[in-house]
C-alpha cells in the first residue's frame, strides 16, 4: 500500500505540472492513565497547477494512513479551482480555503472555513492547511489604484472536524457529541449560502482592512431533545499591519452579533462576542520571534438573552531560530488560555537534509485541565517526522 | 544619434577627468535606464566547503512605477519551500528616504504575512546573498566616498567605499562596510566586497557575465564568494526581458503564492 503510494506520487511528480510530498511520521505518546502508546501515520499531497495563461486549474489532493491503526485513514481533495484575471479583476470558482486576518493560531476574522481537528490538536500548527476544512466558493477580487475588494459566496456548510469517536484523540466528550444526530444545511441551496466581503487597502505606513462576514458557524450546538444543530453566524471586523523598527505590530477585531453559543452556566443561548487581538513580530538576521494576546468577550447587550459577560483571555509565544544557511531551524511554540490555565509548548528542530528530504523532531508538553477537544493527557509525546519533496 | 554620442562622450570626459564624486556615481547606478520592467528566471547555485551544490530556481519580475519598484520573487526550488513568494515595495518618493515594505507569502499557512522592513540581514533562500543584496539601492544608508579606478576584469571603474550610515543600518543590513567597484559604462556595481557587522571581511560578489538584452546592459552571472563560511553561491538569469506590461495587481499581497502569470 505505502509503496503503491509512493510510486504514485513519483509518477505524478515526473510531470512538469504536478509536485507531490510523501511523509512518514511517528509520535510516542505519553499517559499518565492508559498505557504509552506510539502513533505512526503515513500521509502525502499531490498538487497540480496549469500551465494554461487565460484559466488556471489548481488540484491538490491530501490523504493519510494509519499504521498501527488502519481504521484511521482518509483522503479529500483540499483544493480544486479554476482561476483567470479580467481586467482589474480575478475571479476563482471552486474548493479551497481562504486565510483572512493578521493572527496565527487563534481565528478571530478568519472564520470562513472550519478547522479540521479529526486528527491532532496540534496538527493545524504544524500544518495549517491540512487542519481547515475545505468549502466550495465563488471568488471575485478587484483591484483599484489603492485598494482592493474580494467577494465570496460560500453555498457550501462542513461542521468543524472533530476527532472519531473512540478514537485516540478523542474523549467522552467528544464521543458523545459525535453520536449525535445533526441537523446541518442543505448544501447549495440559496437559503444556506454564505458570504463575505474584504475591503483592504493602504493608509500611511498601515496595512487596513474590512472584513464582513454572514454564514455559518461551524461549531454546532447540542440541542434538546440531544441533537446537534448548525446556526448561522455574522461578524463585522478591521485589522491593520505595520512595521516599525525591526518589529511588525498587528491588530485586529470583530464582533460577532447575537452569536448562537453553548455555555458551561447557561447552555445553549444567544450573545454577542467581541474578539480582539493585539500582536507584534520581532526578526534579526535569521532568528524570530512573535507574541500574540488575545481577548474573547462574551459580552451583555441589549441583544443578549441571558446576563452574560465573561472574559477569556489567551496567548501565543512563538520564537525561531535558523543555523547552518537555514538548514537547522529551532523552533518554541507557547499558548496558553488565562482563564482556565490549560496551555501547551511544542519544541521543535527541523534538519534539511537534503532540497527534498526534511527530518522533524519534537515533543509537545500540555497543562492544565483535560479539555473538550485536546484530551491534553493524552497529547504529551515525543514526534519524528521524515518529509519527502517529489 | 549624434546628439546622444556627444553627452555620452562629455560625460565620459567629465567623469575620468576626475570632476565625478562617488555620490554621483552611486545615483548613476541607482537610477540607470534598466527599462519599465523586467523579468527573469534566476537560478542559484550554492556550493558548501565539501563541494556539495544546491540549486534553487526563482522567477523573478519587477516593475517601476515612477520612483517606486515593486518586486515579486516566486520560488520554485527547493521543492520543500516551493510556491513561497516574497513581495518587496521600495518607494524613492518617501519624505524621509526610502521606505521599503516587504510581504512572504507561507504555502504551508496559505497566507501572507508582513515582515520588518528593517530585517534584510537573513539570508535568501538559504545562499550567501541577503535580502539587502537584492534590494534596490538605498543610498541614504551608506556614505559613500571616491577611493580612486581600479581595473576589474579588464575594464577600468571607480572604487567606492561605502560606510553604513548609523549603526541601523549595520543591524539592517548585516553589513558595517562595502567596498564597490562601478563600472561607469553598465552604471553596474561589478565587484563588492562585503564587511560584516564586527567589520570582518565576509565575502566578495564578483560580476562573471555582463550582457546588452533589449538595449540595456544586464548582469547575466554574478558569485559571491563567502569566505566566513567557506562557501559561495552563483547567480544566473536566464529568459530575461525588458519592458513587457506587467499589471500591478501582480504586486498586491492578495496574488502572492500563485504562479506568476498574466
Amino acid at each position: 500500500m505505502v509503496k503503491a503510494v509512493c510510486m504514485l506520487l513519483a509518477a505524478c511528480a515526473a510531470f512538469a505540472r504536478f509536485s507531490a510530498d510523501a511523509g512518514a511520521r511517528s509520535d510516542y505518546i505519553f499517559s499518565e492513565s492508559a498505557k504509552d502508546a506510539t502513533f505512526s501515520r503515513v500521509y502525502g499531497t499531490v498538487q497540480y497547477q496549469s500551465d494554461l495563461e487565460q484559466i488556471a486549474l489548481n488540484v491538490s489532493a491530501r490523504g493519510y494512513y494509519g499504521l498501527e491503526h488502519p481504521e484511521y485513514k482518509d483522503g479529500w481533495f483540499d483544493e480544486v479551482t479554476l482561476s483567470t484575471d479580467i481586467g482589474d479583476g480575478s475571479f476563482l470558482i471552486g474548493k479551497h480555503q481562504v486565510n483572512w486576518g493578521e493572527s496565527d493560531y487563534f481565528r478571530v476574522v478568519n472564520v470562513i472555513n472550519p478547522i479540521d481537528l479529526r486528527d491532532y490538536y496540534l496538527s493545524y500548527i504544524e500544518d495549517y492547511k491540512s487542519a481547515v476544512k475545505s468549502l466550495w466558493m465563488l471568488q471575485g477580487q478587484y483591484f483599484a489604484d489603492t485598494w482592493s475588494a474580494t467577494l465570496i459566496a460560500v453555498p457550501d456548510f462542513e461542521p468543524l472536524g472533530l476527532p472519531k469517536a473512540q478514537s485516540g484523540f478523542s474523549n467522552d466528550v467528544i464521543d458523545a457529541i459525535q453520536s449525535l444526530a445533526s441537523e446541518t444545511p442543505d448544501d447549495f441551496s440559496i437559503e444556506s449560502t454564505g458570504a463575505a466581503l474584504r475591503l483592504s487597502t493602504t493608509i500611511g505606513d498601515n496595512d487596513v482592512a474590512a472584513y464582513l462576514y454572514y454564514g455559518w458557524n461551524p461549531e454546532m450546538i447540542v440541542m434538546s431533545p440531544r441533537y446537534k444543530k448548525a446556526f448561522r453566524r455574522k461578524m463585522v471586523g478591521a485589522s491593520i499591519t505595520r512595521s516599525v523598527d525591526t518589529f511588525v505590530l498587528r491588530a485586529e477585531t470583530a464582533y460577532y452579533p447575537d452569536e448562537t453559543l453553548q455555555l458551561e452556566t447557561f447552555g445553549e443561548t444567544k450573545s454577542d462576542v467581541l474578539k480582539t487581538l493585539i500582536a507584534t513580530d520581532w526578526s534579526r538576521g535569521n532568528a524570530m520571534a512573535s507574541l500574540q494576546l488575545v481577548n474573547t468577550c462574551i459580552c451583555a447587550s441589549y441583544t443578549s438573552e441571558t446576563a452574560v459577560d465573561q472574559n477569556v483571555y489567551e496567548g501565543s509565544l512563538y520564537a525561531e531560530i535558523s543555523t547552518d544557511n537555514n538548514n537547522i531551524t529551532f523552533s518554541d511554540l507557547t499558548l496558553h488560555n488565562f482563564n482556565t490555565g490549560v496551555g501547551m509548548n511544542e519544541l521543535k528542530v527541523k534538519y534539511r537534509l537534503t532540497d527534498v528530504l526534511n527530518v522533524f523532531a519534537g515533543a509537545d508538553l500540555f497543562w492544565g485541565d483535560k479539555g473538550v477537544l485536546a484530551g491534553y493527557e493524552k497529547q504529551n509525546r515525543a514526534f519524528v517526522n521524515l518529509k519527502y519533496f517529489f | 544619434m549624434k546628439l546622444e554620442l556627444f553627452y555620452v562622450l562629455l560625460v565620459s570626459t567629465a567623469a575620468w577627468a576626475g570632476s565625478i564624486d562617488a555620490d554621483t556615481v552611486m545615483d548613476r547606478v541607482k537610477w540607470r535606464n534598466d527599462g519599465d520592467s523586467r523579468m527573469a528566471e534566476v537560478t542559484l547555485q550554492i556550493m558548501d566547503g565539501d563541494g556539495d551544490v544546491r540549486e534553487r530556481s526563482i522567477d523573478y519580475v519587477e516593475k517601476d512605477v515612477g520612483k517606486k519598484r515593486y518586486t515579486i520573487l516566486y520560488v520554485k526550488k527547493p521543492k520543500d519551500v516551493r510556491r513561497t513568494t516574497i513581495l518587496m515595495k521600495n518607494d524613492s518618493t518617501h519624505e524621509h528616504g526610502t521606505k521599503s515594505d516587504i510581504w512572504l507569502y507561507l504555502p504551508v499557512l496559505g497566507k501572507s504575512k508582513k515582515l520588518s522592513s528593517q530585517n534584510k540581514s537573513g539570508n535568501f533562500v538559504g545562499s550567501d546573498f541577503r535580502y539587502s543584496d537584492l534590494e534596490w539601492i538605498v543610498l541614504e544608508d551608506f556614505i559613500y566616498t571616491l577611493k580612486g579606478k581600479e581595473k576589474v576584469h579588464g575594464r577600468q571603474t571607480y572604487k567606492i567605499e561605502a560606510a553604513a550610515a548609523n549603526d541601523d543600518v549595520i543591524e539592517k543590513t548585516g553589513y558595517s562596510k562595502k567596498i564597490l567597484w562601478v563600472d561607469p559604462e553598465y552604471n553596474l556595481i561589478v565587484r563588492a566586497d562585503f564587511y560584516d557587522k564586527q567589520g570582518f571581511y565576509e565575502k566578495r560578489l564578483d560580476v562573471e557575465d555582463v550582457e546588452k538584452i533589449d538595449g540595456y546592459w544586464t548582469v547575466v552571472r554574478q558569485k559571491i564568494e563567502n569566505f566566513i563560511d567557506d562557501r559561495q553561491t552563483e547567480m544566473r538569469l536566464s529568459n530575461i526581458a525588458y519592458n513587457k506590461p506587467v499589471p500591478d495587481r501582480l504586486f498586491r499581497k492578495q496574488k502572492l503564492g500563485k504562479k506568476i502569470t498574466w
